[in-house]
């Protein structure tokens, strides 16, 4: 799996529920280097205003199985 | 960077006490191989899990690391190794197919475009975050992130300069931590500070 390739959960696990992420959510792949099964993505969260007062999504880390993943296109 | 800041630092530096996880009877994934193996051995026996076999070579300041044990019949252990020299990496990509991309950069690029700063500062932006972060790292002022099955993520606070008014800004970029001192961007811009 690529970094910053964009995916897409599709198994729901409770270490990922955990952190709020169920299957459907997106997110983008921060780390790509596979360790023991894993890589790190970023979930799209909610979007909020900073205290610059620019819009910035806050995203959520998780740890997910690369099987546990598709991928999906940059623009989604 | 001022004289009597860099002494602070060097102060700093040489006071702080490193320890490394040690996980007993496995090295540090470092091939591929390896982590192929480590990938299937949770799977296969469930002796070990992710967490502690990711943790295992990464080092932290004594007082600034994770707790351990981890879970229940956790075997791995502190080891005090005196100080290690840190080193920061991170990808050119990171700024500009990330931050500065226009798909995905959920609000990062009108933020720093607000400071002055274009896709063409890619360069000046990792440089300056990883040499930041690498003082701040080395000196212990960084905070402990999320640990799961991918390891342990720490948070260090960056100071820029905006383009325009010369004004300082803050944020936090985010890190990965590998073994040896080792530790890899996940984010440039993780949030405010």
């Amino acid at each position: 799996m690529k970094e910053l390739e964009r995916v897409e959960l599709i198994k729901d696990r409770a270490e990922y529920a955990q952190r709020g992420i169920k299957v459907g959510h997106k997110g983008t792949v921060m780390l790509g280097d596979e360790r023991n099964g894993y890589v790190l993505v970023f979930f799209d969260g909610e979007y909020y205003k900073n205290k610059y007062g620019v819009m910035v999504m806050r995203e959520i880390d998780v740890g997910v199985r690369v099987e546990d993943l598709k991928i999906i296109s940059d623009n989604q | 960077m001022e004289l009597s800041q860099a002494n602070d630092y060097v102060k700093k530096m040489f006071s702080c006490e490193w320890v490394k996880w040690i996980h007993p009877g496995s090295s540090p994934a470092e091939t591929v191989a390896e982590k192929k193996n480590y990938a299937e051995n949770p799977i296969l026996n469930g002796r070990h899990c992710a967490r502690c076999l990711n943790m295992n070579g990464c080092c932290f300041v004594k007082g600034n690391c994770p707790e351990n044990p981890l879970h229940e019949h956790c075997h791995c252990h502190y080891e005090g190794i005196g100080t290690i020299e840190v080193q920061t990496r991170s990808s050119i990509e990171k700024y500009t197919k990330y931050i500065f991309d226009n798909e995905k950069n959920k609000g990062k690029k009108e933020l720093l475009e607000k400071w002055g700063y274009s896709v063409f500062d890619s360069n000046f932006l990792k440089e300056e975050i990883e040499k930041q972060s690498c003082i701040s790292i080395q000196c212990g002022e960084y905070e402990l992130g999320s640990l799961d099955g991918y390891g342990q993520r720490i948070n260090v606070v960056i100071h820029l300069k905006r383009k325009d008014t010369g004004e300082d800004v803050t944020f936090v970029a985010g890190w990965m931590v590998y073994p040896d001192g080792k530790v890899f961007l996940t984010t440039p811009y993780g949030d405010d500070k």
